[in-house]
């Protein structure tokens, strides 16, 4: 099993800020494979962006701040994102030994939160979202094909 | 029940940094099954400070960067005050019941050793000198006391 074009078109839309052409292609996504295919992308995704923002590095003041500042800009009544969720799997991302015990729904719904906010600061263009993208399916790709 | 001098003693040994006075104090009275004076102390000057920091024009943003940057200030200990705990009691010291379930489920010794941290922030935000420690106490207390 491998990421689809379609997932990967999916998730670009979704990072780009067209949720139009997002919500389109959402509504005809398999969403049997998607279950595993789009959220290993998602997670893959979530991993690169994460490592590049805090260059591998793992300091937890810096993960605190971060997170802050994601639910202080995108989540308007403070109830959308969990932040313990969130700082744990920013440090489970930067190579830390967590405990945590999370729900898939809070994980998907929490990497695509951080990774959001990483994309957008990282103000990538087309192509940069493009590059982005594949080296992140080719690291979803490997776990698939790993499990 | 009411708050005491002694509460108001031991709160001002935490906020000057006493921890010898503070600590058998503090745990003494949460075991005691007496603590209302105590957390009424903790809860009005926490409230006062938030409302002095932040009022009139708050938003919930601030109220989360604000206690991101506390947590943060706390390096490998952040995780031992709940983000959302800390967020909601500082809407609530506004007057916003926003997120007010956290609280439901929270302990209440979550919610006052977040009150806590947070209000030793806020103290040392304000650079209060002894005489506007003084001053915070007794208009805590008196707060404190009308809701009894």
């Amino acid at each position: 099993m491998a990421v689809t074009d379609q997932e990967v078109a999916v998730l670009r839309a979704h990072l780009a800020g067209d949720f139009e052409e997002y919500e389109r292609l959402w509504s005809q996504l398999d969403r049997e494979a998607a279950a595993k295919g789009y959220t290993a992308l998602i997670a893959a995704a979530f991993f690169e962006a994460v490592d590049r923002r805090f260059s591998g590095q793992l300091n937890n003041a810096d993960v605190v701040e971060y997170v802050g500042e994601v639910r202080a800009r995108f989540d308007e009544r403070g109830t959308e994102i969990d932040p313990t969720a969130a700082e744990l799997m920013i440090r489970a991302a930067l190579g830390d030994e967590v405990n945590a015990d999370l729900d898939d729904e809070t994980v998907i719904s929490t990497q695509l939160w951080v990774l959001t906010a990483l994309v957008l600061d990282e103000e990538l263009d087309g192509a940069a979202l493009d590059e982005f993208l594949a080296e992140a399916r080719k690291t979803a790709d490997g776990w698939l094909s790993n499990p | 029940m009411q708050v005491t001098d002694e509460h108001v003693k031991a709160l001002r040994s935490y906020l000057s940094g006493d921890p010898e006075v503070w600590i058998p104090v503090h745990e003494r009275l949460l075991a005691s099954g007496r603590a209302e004076g105590h957390e009424s102390l903790i809860w009005a000057a926490f409230a006062l400070l938030v409302r002095r920091k932040f009022s009139p024009t708050w938003s919930v943003d601030k109220v989360i960067r604000y206690v991101a940057s506390v947590r943060a200030s706390l390096g490998e200990q952040a995780s031992l005050i709940d983000a959302r705990v800390a967020e909601s009691l500082m809407c609530r010291a506004l007057g916003d019941e926003v997120n007010s379930e956290v609280l439901d489920k929270a302990g209440d010794k979550a919610k006052v050793h977040a009150e806590l941290v947070m209000l030793m922030a806020l103290v040392s935000d304000a650079n209060m000198d002894d005489s506007a420690l003084d001053e915070l106490l007794e208009s805590a207390q008196k707060v404190a006391n009308q809701w009894q």
